[in-house]
């Protein structure tokens, strides 16, 4: 049975990815110790959707899933993505006059930090 | 076998696939759940720059050995969930001895968990920020420096302190649920390690193990976003 072989995942591979998780957890905290600005958000969430897929693969066993467990995964995902990607675009990149933050004062403010 | 596979599965692989797609079902639902407080929460970050920059101060003040308590309960969840993902194994493998000390290092880690959130609830507390807090202390002050943050950016000081209230609505009702979770979590896992002392489980029969391990994992799933967007992100 050379499937079920392969739905058991080595401790090895456990501990590595827990290691890889531990690196990048080290890496998001110093990173927000460096003022990059705007690249400080990007930095942040870009390792921690790293980390998300991490543990989602390797620790929820998703990548030995079944199609149909994919597609619900996905979905969740989907419609997060719809919300989150709708929704701030709107505020992001359509400043309207009674907007409170312009740039200019993002930016002081990020400074002066 | 009939006992171990429900008369409406086939067999026993597509009873453990059900097992897991009503699990993950579920995990869908929560991911919606936390993904429209965490989607308020970064609009009014967009809108509220100034308050939301006060109120993360604060948030990732609470330190030990220079590293703020996030950053340590980060650590914290990721062994829970090394120790959950070793859990499941050595259930598919019949290692019930392993299972059980995996299920106890979980629990341990767990309650760690929520012992370092409640002593960050103790230091928001005494910074006055804790919703209550005025009834009790009427003439104290919150501690954070509002009044030059408002003159620094040009607005109104009672509108920042209104825009500062509302991050702490958004920051105790999203950690507030997540530690719900956690507490849900706990209780789970002292069940599931009741159910491994009696000898319950198998390795053709231990599904609650399994889908329990996929809840826990997502609630430390949740933790991973909350880290950089309410301690990390100014």
């Amino acid at each position: 049975m050379p499937e079920e072989k392969h739905k058991f995942d080595g401790v090895g591979l456990y501990l590595v990815i827990y290691g890889l998780l531990l690196a990048l957890l080290i890496a998001t905290v110093s990173a927000a110790r460096v003022d990059m600005g705007p690249w400080n958000v990007v930095t942040a969430l870009v390792i921690a959707v790293v980390k998300a897929l991490l543990v989602i693969l390797f620790f929820m066993h998703v990548r030995h899933s079944s199609r149909l467990t994919w597609i619900f995964a996905g979905a969740a995902f989907l419609w997060l993505t719809l919300l989150l990607g709708l929704t701030l675009s709107e505020y992001w990149f359509r400043p309207s006059p009674p907007f409170p933050q312009s740039t200019a004062q993002l930016e002081s403010a990020t400074i002066s930090r | 076998m009939s006992e171990l596979v429900a008369h409406q599965f086939d067999d026993l692989e597509q009873q453990i696939e059900a097992d897991t797609l009503g699990m993950w079902t579920f995990l869908a639902t929560e991911v919606l759940f936390f993904g429209g407080m965490i989607c308020g929460y970064c609009v009014y970050r967009l809108l509220y720059f100034t308050a939301w920059h006060q109120g993360s101060l604060i948030v990732d003040n609470f330190r030990w050995l220079g590293v703020s308590s996030g950053a340590w309960n980060t650590a914290v969840l990721l062994t829970s969930s090394l120790s959950v993902a070793l859990g499941v194994r050595a259930a598919k493998m019949g290692d019930n001895r392993f299972l059980a000390m995996m299920l106890v290092v979980t629990l341990v880690l767990g309650v760690a968990f929520l012992a370092i959130k409640a002593a960050e609830y103790t230091h928001e507390y005494h910074e006055g920020v804790v919703p209550g807090y005025s009834l009790f202390h009427p003439d104290q002050e919150i501690s954070s420096d509002l009044h030059r943050a408002a003159a620094e950016s040009h607005t109104a000081e009672t509108t920042l302190r209104r825009e500062f209230q509302l991050f702490w609505v958004f920051y105790f009702f999203i950690t507030g649920v997540h530690a719900l979770h956690m507490v849900i979590g706990v209780g789970l896992f002292t069940y599931l390690l009741i159910e491994t002392r009696r000898g319950r489980f198998t390795p053709q029969k231990h599904a609650p193990i399994e889908i329990m391990g996929l809840y826990w994992h997502f609630v430390d799933l949740v933790w991973i976003f909350l880290l950089p967007l309410l301690y990390l992100v100014r």
